[in-house]
């Protein structure tokens, strides 16, 4: 309900101030244009991933100096400590990087984004930073219209940076006109009540505009404008480096838990060193006048005095957290545990099961029959059906028919969820058995993973046919949506037909029956080609609509056929099985092929 | 006395092989009178089917049956007649 009310508020009093303001209008196209530039820049930074940056992340960070060296160098030459953290936490997340590893690299993007702060104090006020602008937007706009990847990450860098130098420039400008009519100095708040409310303010900049680098340039740009003072902009960057906390914790929450541990750091390291920064403020502007007179810099030039404080705090804060680090990594493992997935987990496979092959065959099976029924829940949802409706005597094809969308259920996360855990143990148990046994039992094991695998391919063929499955039906194109909805009542009424012999037959199934059901599948599956060909030769249908059908026509063959097989191992009797004569009657692959033949 | 011993072993043994082959004969014999009342069975049921689906099923059950005891008979008749 807030989320609701709040863009909309804010949209309102933006276009309020446009109207109300000329100057509020260009500072504020300013911060856009300045963070439109930081989205480029990261667009750009992130076409080089996965490759040289990925395997400098790796390299550069095997210990805590040199990953704390890697994040100021990497967030310096970015412009970007939420890009650098984003990378960070995927690094995290897949494993790659260690806990300790990845806090350092925050720490160094921390010190590394002062950089930023004394670029446009030291560079950005003082030179016509929009001359340089233009030249970059045309090159970066030229470039990212290429079709090289490397080409266009370049083009993506050079347009960032040239956005993020018009964005400087109007606000710039913005506060330059805006002295002349209005002084916020004048509004300025000395003492600590001052510094309080400035980082509050600086931190609330930032959470809005998701960006420290964003609301430092304002700091600058509005203190070299004399808009604020000196302490209170001081306040205002110990704000901004607190709020940009929130990045990584938004970052992180779809990441997991280690993922959530590295925004965890950031924010301690942030809160810890803004609260040094506030308890000492008076001590630490002491520091910075003594060591910008050492170096050089003019009494009276704030902005450089204010990336020196920048650079001089965040620094602190490095030597105050970097003996706590081990401590640190201790403290956020205890209070964000490792989470168990959420994983089916097999029932019957226990170490008593495995030493008889009557008990590790029934215990394989009943196993098997667990994954059975999850792939069939997860065919049935996954091509957006209803498993009441499917299982009962209704019509499926009008049912289907009338559904207008399909919800792109995710395949993948209920594989992980409910069949991985058990076929990965089933897999394993047979390994652990078979060895010893050259009898029947072994050969009921082999045929028994041979279903599992049918069941997993069921499930992912599902996936391959789900995405221009929901693409189609919910499409206004009446025959692709028909040919779709053809494929999945096809499968559909597979799974039907398997739980009925299943249920007239008390569980077991025949397997003359079956075979009956893989005549049907192939006469369907021939029938669609054969519809298909005319689509194509009529040219009803696009060549790429008509490849699309090709394939998914083919993986639902597949699904339905895997199904059958799976079913056959785990339900079907069969003479063959009893006696030796039942094996001079069962029909092999080439038999049932004739039949089919037979029957054009 | 050893000839005696061998023949009576040979004699039991052929005699096991024959009922063993007559054993998988009789089997056979029965698988294929199964099938017979199967296809009837199916017979009768497919046109009392009103589900399209079901019958299209029943018929290919049926044609499968048909082949099953196509092929019963042949190994039937290879092994009455070698």
């Amino acid at each position: 309900m807030l989320k609701k009310i709040i863009l909309p508020t804010m949209l309102l009093i933006l276009a309020y101030g446009f109207w109300v303001s000329p100057n509020f209008k260009a500072i504020s196209a300013g911060v856009a244009i300045f963070l439109f530039g930081m989205l480029s820049l990261e667009e750009g930074f992130r076409a080089f991933t996965g490759g040289a940056l990925d395997r400098l992340l790796k390299r550069a960070t095997s210990s805590t100096a040199k990953s704390v060296l890697f994040g100021v160098i990497s967030t310096s030459v970015m412009q970007s400590s939420s890009l650098v953290s984003v990378i960070t936490i995927s690094f995290l997340s897949a494993g790659l990087l260690t806990l300790t590893a990845g806090i350092g690299i925050i720490f160094g993007a921390n010190l590394g984004t002062t950089t930023g702060a004394w670029l446009i104090a030291g560079f950005g006020l003082k030179v016509n930073i929009a001359a340089y602008a233009m030249p970059l937007l045309v090159f970066g706009i030229i470039l990212i219209f290429q079709s090289s990847k490397a080409l266009k990450g370049v083009g993506y860098i050079f347009a960032g940076l040239g956005f993020l130098f018009l964005g400087i420039h109007y606000m710039k400008e913005g506060f330059e006109t805006f002295k002349e009519t209005i002084n916020l100095a004048e509004y300025a708040v000395a003492g600590y009540p001052g510094v309080l409310l400035f980082t509050a303010i600086g931190i609330f900049a930032t959470v809005v505009m998701q960006s420290s680098h964003a609301t430092l340039v304002l700091t600058i740009t509005a203190l070299a404008a004399g808009q604020i003072t000196y302490e209170n902009a001081l306040a205002l960057a110990i704000g901004a480096n607190v709020g940009t906390t929130i990045t990584a914790i938004l970052g992180a929450m779809s990441a997991n838990e280690a993922g959530k541990r590295l925004a965890g750091a950031h924010l301690v390291f942030n809160s810890v060193t803004g609260a040094i920064a506030i308890a000492f403020i008076y001590q630490l502007v002491d520091v910075v006048n003594w060591l910008s007179s050492m170096v050089g810099i003019a009494n009276d030039d704030y902005t450089l005095k204010l990336a020196v404080f920048h650079t001089i705090f965040n620094l602190l804060g490095i030597v105050v957290m970097l003996p706590l680090l081990n401590k640190l990594v201790v403290w956020l493992e205890k209070i964000l545990p490792e989470k168990k997935p959420e994983v089916d987990q097999p029932m019957y496979l226990s170490e008593s099961s495995a030493e008889f092959p009557g008990t590790a065959v029934q215990a394989v099976r009943m196993e098997t029959e667990r994954v059975f029924k999850a792939a069939l829940r997860i065919v049935i949802d996954g091509l957006g059906m209803n498993k009441d409706l499917v299982l009962s005597d209704a019509d499926l094809e009008k049912a289907l028919e009338a559904q207008t969308r399909v919800h792109q259920f995710d395949i993948d996360a209920m594989y992980e969820r409910h069949i991985k855990g058990i076929y990965s143990a089933i897999v394993a148990f047979i390994s652990r058995t078979q060895f010893s046994r050259r009898d029947e039992s072994s050969t009921d094991l082999q045929l028994l993973r041979e279903a599992n695998t049918h069941l997993v391919e069921a499930v992912k063929e599902t996936e391959q046919l789900q995405e221009n499955l929901a693409r189609y039906i919910g499409s206004d194109n009446e025959i692709m949506r028909e040919a779709y909805n053809r494929l999945r009542l096809q499968i559909g009424l597979v799974v039907r037909d398997l739980e009925e012999m299943r249920e007239s037959s008390g569980g077991v199934l025949d397997v003359s029956s079956l075979n009956a059901l893989r005549l049907v599948v192939d006469e369907d599956r021939k029938h669609n080609q054969e519809a298909l060909g005319e689509l194509i030769g009529q040219g009803t249908v696009t060549p790429t609509m008509g490849s699309s059908l090709i394939n998914d026509s083919v993986f639902a063959h597949h699904i339905s056929r895997d199904l059958i097989r799976a079913a056959q191992t785990l339900f079907a009797t069969s003479e063959s099985e009893v006696t030796e004569a039942g094996q001079q009657i069962e029909l092999d692959e080439s038999d049932l092929n004739e039949i089919a033949r037979h029957s054009d | 006395m050893k000839r005696k011993k061998l023949l009576q072993a040979l004699s039991e043994l052929l005699g096991q092989k024959k009922s063993k082959k007559l054993k998988h004969l009789d089997e056979l014999k029965t698988l294929l009178a199964k099938l017979e009342v199967k296809r009837i069975e199916l017979k009768e049921k497919i046109p009392l089917e009103k589900n399209k689906r079901k019958r299209k099923r029943l018929g290919k059950e049926l044609e499968v049956i048909d082949a099953q005891h196509a092929k019963g008979l042949k190994n039937l008749q290879k092994l009455e007649n070698p």
